[in-house]
């Protein structure tokens, strides 16, 4: 009882946090408006509220929405704010991008100009920040670890896009925030709708003042996705999948609420842990996958295997799977850098619907939406 | 009860656990669909489940406890210490580090190397800590303070692993890390036939080193009245030792505490300082025991595999307090 109403505890004090400005700010500021909330349609981990002065984002910090961080997000001059709240003048000029997935949905809205640092360079894909980090341009601030602080603190960035680690403390450092850096804290991860996560492009927006650009490219997503959909909705045969090699003894599978069992189920296939009820991964051991996926049509996500005959050098028992004897194994690293980075996880994610022409392809090639795989391969 | 039928009873017990061990898991598969699998009646996902990887991951325990076992007896012998082991005195560790290096220090370009690479690493890591303990027992006549060096070596390779560890490419630490992870089930096919084998063939050449290690038990200079060549002796069992728990870190990854727990119970179970005695029953004994912790790790209330050593630490470190209270008065 007692952790149930702590638990309530943090969304409770943040919307009263909201009242107390709501009322403050009407004595304060006589002409500005009621916050407007702005519905998102699948995401779910970060909110939009309008004032005509400014723009407060509200991000999620943990998957149960426990904790949250609030941004506003202002042109010109300061509003009052209470002390959580961060403020940050728009348009934001320097910013820095600790995962990949930032990188794709800055390159959407054409501000890969604004990055000034990253994680890693090794798992951008992106040519333009290529290039630009071939001048020197480009800072590395998490290459072999964690955050370095120092080396963030004189990067000369404003912004820093980030993902939640658990702890607030952490995640929104004060030494940071008293060099005048605000750490985003982008929970896009938990989102379990492929569209959930593209959505997030109007959260990022929203630094950059494109809210209309990215309200445009999220509508074109969203029906190119579902028009992918439609195509398949009318086909009876639905393969079945699985997905995944082990890590040592554990199979750890997607849960049947995960974004990836929505594209599966979107692309028209069958996944074989649909109705395990679970948005996380799920830890299998292989009796339990040889058990339900042995004679499966199609295996998919294969870590970072480009041959049957690597799969096989990991476990020589992969090789009794019917998909595997098939060869109906598909990967998702068609689009790899020189250093080995993905380009699913950076412009991938926030493209879903060419991830799901990529699907449908594979799963219903008579159907054929694209004409060749953009992010996924044939293993041969 | 005398020895020969502690022996048959050992045996029997290792035969029931070996058959438990293809029969429970986390999927349930009737004990007479484990029986049609071996009379060739099975469906194929059974025979894949039985034959691919229950049994493979029983014969693979089989042989871990029993080198991992008598490995701990001869650390024991060697070094006068109850509380010498592999894992204990950092030889596990230093095992680690060496396969730390070759794997993650730009050592392992392809799968074949990787895979002929890694036990090399494995023992000669395990070779050079046992000679490095070697070397200290000499000026260190104190078991607690050679123990406490030992634990000293590991923490240190433990240290070294880590930069290794942050300085690597993921997937080259990807592959680390699942090898550090500990497994039985890893070990497949030829490399099982190999594993086996190796073990065994240890275990065997173990015979040839009973006489000294008998002699030794009464210290090195009694030794050499006995007709021991006492450095030759000391050499020998040190390759022994080296290869045991070598080969074992490198199919299965650094096993705790069955090197360490083993000698003890089964020289309590059998009351003997016979070191022909000591090798027959740390070969069952560890062998029974791994089966035990396998059994366990795959039970149908996990509904997962528990990592080996998990199971091997839970049972092991309560027993390592216990031996501790029950004769702390012979470490002092």
């Amino acid at each position: 009882m007692r952790s149930r109403i702590f638990r309530l505890r943090k969304p409770v004090l943040f919307f009263g946090l909201l009242l107390f400005l709501f009322s403050c700010s009407e004595e304060k500021e006589k002409v500005d408006v009621p916050f407007s909330a702005v519905e998102n349609k699948y995401a779910s981990y970060f909110k939009i509220y309008k004032r005509d002065r400014y723009t407060l984002l509200v991000t999620f910090l943990n998957a149960e929405k426990t904790d949250s961080a609030v941004y506003a997000l202002f042109k010109g001059e300061k509003p009052e704010l209470q002390s959580e709240i961060h403020g940050i003048q728009i348009p934001v000029q320097n910013v820095a991008c600790l995962s990949s997935v930032f990188v794709g949905f800055l390159n959407r809205l054409e501000a890969i100009s604004a990055i000034r640092a990253v994680d890693n360079m090794d798992f951008v894909s992106n040519q333009q920040l290529l290039d630009l980090s071939a001048k020197g341009s480009i800072k590395e601030l998490a290459k072999n670890g964690p955050l370095n602080i120092e080396q963030t603190l004189t990067c000369g960035v404003n912004v820093l896009f980030t993902n939640p680690t658990g702890d607030k403390k952490k995640d929104i450092d004060a030494r940071l925030l008293g060099a005048n850096i605000t750490p985003v804290v982008c929970a896009d991860y938990f989102e379990n709708h492929p569209l959930g996560r593209a959505e997030w492009v109007k959260a990022m927006s929203l630094f950059f003042g494109k809210e209309e650009m990215a309200d445009s490219l999220f509508a074109e997503t969203e029906r190119k996705y579902f028009a992918l959909k439609a195509s398949v909705d009318t086909v009876s045969y639905k393969p079945t999948v699985f997905t995944e090699l082990k890590t040592n003894d554990t199979w750890f599978v997607a849960g049947g609420k995960s974004s990836l069992a929505q594209f599966l189920a979107d692309a028209g296939a069958d996944y074989l842990w649909k109705d395990n009820g679970k948005v996380n991964v799920t830890a299998l051991n292989m009796e339990q996958v040889i058990e339900k996926a042995l004679n499966a049509d199609y295996w998919i996500n294969l870590h970072l295997s480009n041959m049957p005959s690597e799969i096989l050098e990991k476990d020589k028992r992969y090789g009794e799977f019917k998909a595997f004897k098939t060869r109906n194994l598909f990967n998702n690293n068609r689009r790899l850098n020189l250093s080995g980075g993905n380009d699913y996880w950076e412009t991938g994610l926030c493209n879903p619907d060419e991830i799901l022409a990529d699907l449908v392809n594979i799963f219903h090639p008579d159907l054929q939406p694209v004409k060749e795989l953009k992010y996924y391969k044939q293993l041969k | 009860m005398n020895l020969g039928l502690k022996y048959l009873l050992l045996f029997l017990l290792l035969l029931v656990l070996f058959v438990l061990d293809l029969v429970l898991g986390t999927t349930y598969i009737a004990p007479g669909k484990v029986l049609e699998v071996f009379e060739e009646h099975g469906s194929v996902t059974e025979t894949i489940v039985i034959l691919g990887f229950r049994l493979p991951k029983a014969i693979a325990a089989l042989s871990a406890g029993m080198g991992l076992s008598v490995a701990g007896m001869l650390m024991q012998t060697f070094f006068r210490n109850p509380l010498a082991g592999p894992y204990v005195l950092g030889v596990n560790s230093l095992s680690s580090l060496a396969v730390a290096v070759f794997m993650l220090a730009g050592g392992a370009g392809s799968a074949l190397f990787l895979q002929l690479g890694v036990p090399f690493a494995a023992c000669a890591g395990a070779f050079l800590g046992l000679v490095l303990l070697l070397i200290l027992s000499h000026k260190i006549k104190s078991a607690t303070h050679l123990l406490l060096v030992g634990m000293m070596i590991g923490f240190l390779a433990g240290a070294l692993q880590s930069v290794l560890e942050y300085m690597a490419n993921p997937s080259e630490l990807k592959n680390f890390v699942i090898w550090n992870m500990a497994s039985l089930s890893n070990v497949t096919g030829k490399d099982l036939l190999a594993f086996f084998i190796l073990v065994l063939f240890s275990c065997i050449l173990c015979l040839f080193s009973i006489k000294p290690l008998n002699a030794l038990m009464l210290g090195d200079e009694q030794a050499s009245l006995l007709g021991v060549n006492v450095k030759f002796a000391r050499n020998f069992i040190l390759i022994l030792v080296a290869l045991l728990s070598g080969i074992t870190t490198a199919y299965c990854g650094p096993v705790g505490f069955v090197g360490l727990a083993m000698p003890h119970t089964i020289r309590m179970l059998l009351r003997t300082t016979h070191h022909l005695h000591q090798l027959i029953g740390c070969m069952l004994g560890g062998a029974i025991f791994m089966l035990t912790c396998d059994i366990i790790s795959n039970l149908p209330v996990f509904d997962n595999t528990l990592p080996i050593n998990v199971i091997t630490s839970l049972f092991g470190a309560p027993f390592v307090i216990w031996l501790l209270f029950k004769s702390k008065t012979n470490f002092e």
